[in-house]
C-alpha cells in the first residue's frame, strides 16, 4: 500500500494524530505552541518524567478538544545537541508503533532550530514513519482489525516547496521498497521459492524491463540462455 | 553455472538466475554499469551437510540480500536515476535429497573454476560465483553484492553493521558513506589477494 505523502501546514488539513519531536532539553516553536494549547501538559510531563524526550520514547496524547487534531505523539529525538538523521528516523518510527491501534494520517511538525535542514528532518521522519509502521502481521493472523495499522497518509507541517517534496516523496519511495523486501522476507518458502520471476515482475511493473529468467543449467560455459518461460513448474501445493 | 545448478539440485524447485535491466534514456556517465547481486537462497536446510533444527525456519530469511536487491533496482527505476543497471538474483533452495550436491563434489563454475565442496552449507559463496561472473559479463563495471553470507558476520558485528569487503577502496567508501546517510550501517573488512 502507497502512502500519501502531503505537504500542508497543520491548519489547512484534518490529521488523525500531530506528531511533535521533541528533545532534550524540551524546546522549538511547534512544542511550545502544542504545550499552550494542552495548559501546558507537555512541561507537567517533561518535570514529571514522563516525557524525558530520550531517543525512541514516544507518548501518545488525546487532546479531549483542546486542538483539532484529536491525538498528539510526542516522539524522543535525544539529546539536542547530538542530533542527526537516525534520531529523526527512530521518532518517526516509535510514533507509528504508537499509533498502531489508529493507523490514519499523522501530521510532523518541524522545528527550524534544530541542526538538520527541513528537508533532511522531513526525509527521517518520512522514512521512519514508513518503515516502523512495518508489520509482518499478514502472516499471523487472518483477522484483519487485529493487526496493526499503519500510518497510510503523513503530512509535513510546512509551507509546499520543491525542495521539500523532492526530498519527502524520495524517502516515502525508498522506504517503501524496503518494506516491500521485508514483505518478501517474511514470506513463507513454501510460497516463496525459487520460480521468484513473478515477483520479480510485479517488483518491476511498469518501470524496469522485465526478468530474464534462466535456468543455469542450461548456461554452463557461458551459455545462458532465456529458459524460465517455458521450463518453470507450476508450484507445488 | 555449475555452482548454482549444484546447490538447487536437491530440491524439486529448480534454481533460477533471476535478471532485471534498467536502461534509462539518458545516462550521467556512458561508462557505468550498476550491477546489483543478490543472494535469494530461498530455504537453506544446509543440504546435505544439514543445519540443526533448531531455529531453522528462520533460513526462509536467507533470501534477503534477493529481496534487497530486486527493490533496490525497483527502488533505481522509480527514481529514474541515470545511470544503466543490471541486477541479478541467485535463487535456490539449499534441500538434502537424493539429487543433492555432496561434500567431496567437485563442481564447475561458471567462469571455468573448479570448487570442491567440503561442506553443502557454504552454498551462499558458490550461487553467488556464478551471479558475479554473470554480471560481470553482462558489462557491470561496479557491483554490489548483497547477502545473508556466514553467521560468523552476525557474531563479529551484532545486528547493527553488515560487513563489507571490497577490492576497490573508492567503491568501498562511497557504500560506506551511502550506509551511514541511509542508517543501514555497514562495516568494512580487509580483503587481502592472498
Amino acid at each position: 500500500m502507497a502512502v500519501r505523502i502531503e505537504i500542508a501546514l497543520s491548519g489547512q488539513t484534518s490529521v488523525d494524530a500531530l506528531g511533535i519531536p521533541v528533545t532534550r532539553p524540551l524546546s522549538g516553536d511547534g512544542a511550545r505552541i502544542v504545550d499552550e494549547k494542552l495548559g501546558g501538559l507537555l512541561r507537567r510531563l517533561t518535570e514529571s518524567g514522563e516525557l524525558r524526550g530520550d531517543r525512541g520514547e514516544s507518548l501518545l496524547l488525546h487532546t479531549n478538544g483542546a486542538l483539532e487534531t484529536p491525538r498528539v505523539v510526542a516522539a524522543g529525538l535525544g539529546n539536542r545537541d547530538e542530533l542527526d538523521a537516525d534520531a529523526f528516523r527512530t521518532a518517526g518510527a516509535a510514533a507509528a508503533q504508537s499509533l498502531a491501534r489508529v493507523g490514519g494520517s499523522l501530521l510532523w511538525l518541524l522545528d527550524e532550530s534544530l541542526p538538520l535542514s527541513l528537508a533532511e528532518q522531513a526525509s527521517a521522519l518520512v522514512e521512519g514513519t514508513i518503515l516502523g509502521g512495518y508489520t509482518p502481521g499478514q502472516w499471523k493472523t487472518q483477522e484483519t482489525d487485529k493487526r496493526p495499522r499503519a500510518v497510510e497518509r503523513i503530512v509535513i507541517g510546512q509551507p509546499d516547496s520543491p525542495e521539500l517534496r523532492a526530498a519527502t516523496e524520495r524517502a516515502a519511495l525508498i522506504a517503501e521498497r524496503t518494506n516491500r523486501a521485508r514483505d518478501l522476507a517474511n514470506m513463507p518458502p513454501n510460497e516463496l521459492d525459487p520460480a521468484y520471476a513473478r515477483r520479480a515482475r510485479a517488483g518491476a511493473r511498469g518501470r524496469a524491463r522485465a526478468p530474464e529468467g534462466r535456468d543455469p543449467r542450461a548456461a554452463r560455459d557461458g551459455q545462458a540462455r532465456h529458459g524460465c518461460a517455458r521450463r518453470c513448474r507450476p508450484r507445488q501445493p | 553455472m555449475g555452482a548454482l545448478a549444484a546447490v538447487g539440485r536437491g530440491s524439486r524447485n529448480e534454481p533460477r538466475l533471476i535478471v532485471l535491466r534498467y536502461d534509462p534514456p539518458t545516462v550521467t556517465s556512458a561508462d557505468v554499469t550498476l550491477g546489483l547481486v543478490g543472494k535469494a537462497i530461498t530455504f537453506d536446510a544446509g543440504g546435505i551437510s544439514l543445519k540443526p533444527a533448531a531455529k531453522m525456519e528462520d533460513m526462509k530469511g536467507d533470501m534477503a540480500g534477493g529481496a534487497g536487491t530486486l527493490h533496490g533496482m525497483g527502488a533505481v527505476a522509480a527514481l529514474k536515476l541515470h545511470v544503466r543497471a543490471i541486477a541479478v538474483l541467485a535463487a535456490a533452495e539449499n534441500l538434502p535429497g537424493g539429487d543433492a550436491f555432496r561434500p567431496g563434489d567437485i563442481l564447475r563454475a561458471a567462469n571455468g573454476k573448479t570448487i570442491e565442496i567440503v561442506n553443502t552449507d557454504a552454498e551462499g559463496r558458490l550461487v553467488l560465483a556464478d551471479a558475479l561472473w554473470y554480471t560481470r559479463r553482462e558489462g557491470a563495471t561496479h557491483i554490489l553484492d548483497l547477502a545473508t553470507l556466514t553467521g560468523a558476520m552476525e557474531l563479529a558485528l551484532g545486528d547493527l553493521y553488515g560487513g563489507l569487503f571490497a577490492n576497490d577502496d573508492d567503491w568501498r567508501d562511497l557504500i560506506v558513506a551511502a550506509a551511514e546517510r541511509s542508517g543501514d550501517l555497514a562495516w568494512p573488512f580487509p580483503l587481502h589477494a592472498r
